[in-house]
């Protein structure tokens, strides 16, 4: 504890006047519902939430930023709601020291548990489904236990290219998850070990860069039941380029695979997401526009488990002394059911309006 | 010792909440924070070409453009390559009518700059400074005339006088502009000779505010002549009377000895105009004893000349550009160009003139404006605000610091930030709780956990 203090403080020796001024407050509701079958044998997820963010550069070299969000989460049946879970989400606290002249950062973020826990049977499905890697709910959990987050970010220049390394260590503790009648489960998260490597460089006025996470995860415990649901694996490429008019248009890719592993009771089967976004974005003015179209694809063990298209328009403009973000989506595609050939359609709706306050 | 470990956080902690405070109030009472820190910087590591950059930077945006350019001469010195210090210290430089400078800057921004909005608006700047750089050469020369006056300039150096239209037709009054032109050109044929360039001549023209008719003078001529360091100057006379006959008669007059040294003529018609100047040039290459290799004798005669409303056109060009109605000269020039599509000289013109009306507009607002958004911009904006690091370092920590230690924050800030994060987001991090349970599969009737449950 003396050790962080003294490296907060020394984080907090300051170069330059920076103080609650330069603070920068973000947030705003944001709107998902997807409808997954047809009529007759139809599911509907919704999640309404408002994260918010708090970021406070303390000095030139330290930045502390909290986050939250409240999210209202629902399933329906045929227009039957089968399950809701409404509430606060966890709180994470994160600090970031940047130390050797900006090349390196070190980051350390605990996640203070003031969210949704001992979830009752009648609101499990609601918080299992928001999970979903694939359709990507903005928030996609409503707990998951204290857990403190340390890591260390290096960049340093080769010739035109700049190229970083990270890596970081998650420990959790065990946390109540859910109340099963009488009984609760307790849960105990494995501790997660992350490295991630990026390689970015300019091109033109714009720029081009390549990352990939890895991430280990050690046995998970529901209770003495013991499982590990497989490393993950994401790489992501972006390419960024301004027109000669002032406008901009970038293309993003991002692949995640998950390794086979287990599941309480079952194996948990390899699974892998590929998406790429395709996105133009105008200058009008002082606004700014930017319509999209994205593509994702599921494999599932190898067979297909899914693929989604989605075109989306955001806007980008200031009023009131603050940046406003309104943007829409909409998706169309189908899922297939865990061993099934059959697939189901999917569409929905995503809708935010995130606000940055200077 | 129980006490004094729990005051001693609460002593930190209390020093953390106060320390910008108290350093706000220091840097106010400085001056410019921002500029402090950066002098400071410097001070402790003088040989940091990022130091110096962001110190020249922030100079500039002060008007301190003396100290700007000393910061960003170093910073170049010790880092050619960094288009951003080249680019300011061209600003600076042009800011302190150091056009030399300036040009040498520039160049080296259109050399090793990244932004290509902004080379192409360098491009254009270096055009129309290079008539602004003519019109300060023209003043500085004639606030050293006296100094001049002793100055002996080889008289194969050679300047010429925009020529004087004796004209029944006012009409062709502008080919005063366009023969002296046309002239320059041939005359530069000669390797023997070195010709300046008729915008300069003109540029002294306009300063010493020279008649056409004092030009006949052959001390006028000689005055003209010192200004522009030419040992030798032509002056030159087209008289047409109302029918088609045209002649040209000239004098070179030797600036040293204001005596005209040769008296070129050439008789012909208008419609021959093209002819009659080779004639006239072929004359001045004759009394002044210079004579073509037969290279340059065969370029000489072989080249291409335009038709005669064409020409007329590009002469009344040079007119308006002379006068800085760049739009008229453009269109005057684009005109010589549709009459006759291979006049190169017209293209070039147009070309020129376009460029030097943009460059016009070239401001170090409109500068900055334009590396919005790229990555020399975010240099450009850190030393602004008292930072000398790297940027793009940064923008490589931040992609990686991202997906190291993500939070909610990163999710929310990609939503609200523009250009290259766009509204895709990543799966960034696990849900456990789901992954366990397998209730994140969304095409599932209803969720299903089976947990067993060992009681105690």
């Amino acid at each position: 504890m003396r050790k962080l203090i003294a490296l907060l403080a020394l984080g907090a020796a300051p170069l330059g006047a920076q103080g609650l001024s330069d603070a920068s407050v973000l947030g705003g509701p944001q709107y998902v519902s997807y409808k997954i079958g047809l009529s007759g044998a139809e599911k509907t997820v919704t999640q309404l939430s408002v994260p918010i963010a708090f970021v406070l550069p303390v000095t030139e070299r330290f930045t502390v930023d909290v986050s939250s969000a409240w999210a209202d989460s629902r399933v329906s049946s045929d227009g039957v709601e089968s399950s809701k879970i409404s509430g606060l989400t966890d709180t994470q606290l994160r600090g970031n020291l940047s130390m050797f002249d900006g090349s390196a950062i070190f980051t350390l973020g605990v996640n203070i548990p003031t969210g949704m826990y001992k979830v009752p049977d009648a609101q499990q499905e609601a918080a299992g489904q928001i999970g979903s890697d694939f359709l990507l709910y903005p928030v996609s959990s409503m707990g998951s236990g204290t857990a403190m987050t340390g890591g260390v970010a290096i960049a340093r220049s080769l010739g035109d290219w700049n190229l970083g390394f990270g890596g970081s260590f998650r420990y959790s503790q065990p946390f109540d998850a859910y109340q099963i009648q009488d009984a609760v489960l307790r849960f105990e998260p494995g501790s997660e070990t992350r490295v991630r490597v990026g390689l970015d460089r300019a091109v033109g006025d714009g720029r081009i860069s390549f990352a990939g996470t890895y991430s280990t995860f050690t046995d998970d415990k529901a209770d003495s039941t013991t499982f590990a649901t497989g490393a993950r694996t994401l790489a992501q490429a972006s390419l960024y380029m301004p027109t000669d008019n002032g406008n901009d248009w970038s293309i993003s890719v991002w692949d995640l695979y998950r390794a086979q592993g287990q599941q309480i009771g079952a194996v948990a089967p390899s699974e892998n997401i590929a998406n790429v976004n395709l996105a133009y974005g105008i200058n009008v003015g002082s606004a700014y526009i930017q319509p999209s179209i994205e593509g994702r694809a599921w494999m599932r063990d190898g067979e297909k488990a899914g693929a989604t298209g989605t075109g989306g328009l955001r806007l980008r403009f200031d009023a009131l002394g603050m940046s406003m973000n309104p943007s829409v989506t909409y998706t169309m595609g189908n899922v297939y059911p865990a061993g099934s050939t059959t697939s189901i359609d999917v569409s929905g709706i995503r809708a935010t309006l995130l606000i940055r306050v200077r | 010792m129980q006490r004094r470990l729990r005051v001693r956080p609460l002593v930190l902690a209390a020093a953390l909440l106060c320390a910008p405070a108290a350093v706000a109030l220091h840097a106010q009472a400085a001056g410019d924070p921002a500029l402090t820190k950066l002098e400071q910087r410097v001070a402790r590591d003088p040989n940091s070409a990022k130091a110096q950059r962001a110190l020249g930077v922030k100079y500039f945006e002060l008007k301190r453009f003396g100290e700007a350019k000393a910061a960003l001469d170093k910073a170049r010195a010790m880092d050619p390559k960094d288009g951003v210090s080249a680019l300011y210290a061209g600003m600076s430089a042009e800011a302190l009518n150091d056009f030399a400078g300036a040009r040498d800057a520039y160049s080296k921004y259109l050399e090793v700059g990244k932004s290509k909005a902004t080379k192409k608006q360098i491009n254009e700047r270096l055009v129309a400074m290079a008539r602004d750089e003519l019109k300060a050469q023209a003043k500085q020369a004639v606030a050293n005339e006296a100094r001049l006056r002793g100055v002996q300039s080889p008289s194969t150096t050679v300047a010429v006088l925009p020529f004087h239209c004796a004209c029944t037709d006012t009409a062709l009054k502008p080919l005063e502009r366009g023969m002296a032109d046309l002239v320059v050109t041939d005359l530069a044929r000669a390797s023997a000779l070195k010709v300046l360039e008729r915008d300069r001549m003109q540029a002294i023209v306009d300063e010493i505010k020279l008649s056409q008719t004092a030009q006949a003078d052959p001390a006028t001529a000689t005055r003209a002549g010192k200004l522009i360091a030419a040992g030798s100057i032509l002056t030159g006379q087209i008289v047409a009377g109302g029918g088609t006959q045209m002649n040209l008669a000239g004098a070179v007059v030797n600036t040293t000895t204001s005596q005209p040294t040769a008296t070129p003529t050439a008789d012909g018609t208008i419609n021959a105009i093209f002819d009659t100047e080779r004639k006239f040039v072929l004359d001045v290459f004759r009394e002044m004893n210079v004579t073509l290799t037969p290279d340059e004798a065969k370029a000489f005669e072989q080249r291409r000349v335009p038709s005669f409303q064409a020409f007329l056109a590009y002469s009344r060009g040079l007119m308006a550009e002379d006068d800085g109605r760049l739009d008229d000269a453009i269109a005057l020039f684009e005109s010589a160009r549709s009459l006759d599509p291979g006049f190169g000289a017209a293209l070039q013109r147009a070309q020129s003139a376009a460029a030097a009306k943009n460059g016009a507009q070239v401001s170090s607002a409109s500068v900055q404006q334009g590396l919005k958004n790229t990555s020399e911009g975010q240099v450009v904006s850190a030393a602004q605000r008292g930072s000398t690091t790297d940027v793009t370092i940064n923008l490589t920590l931040n992609n990686v610091v991202g997906d190291v230690n993500p939070t909610l924050t990163n999710t929310v800030q990609n939503g609200t930030s523009g250009g290259a994060n766009t509204s895709t987001n990543t799966p960034q991090n696990r849900d456990a709780t789901a992954d366990a349970t397998g209730t994140d599969q969304p095409a599932q009737k209803t969720g299903q956990i089976t947990i067993v449950i060992k009681k105690p």
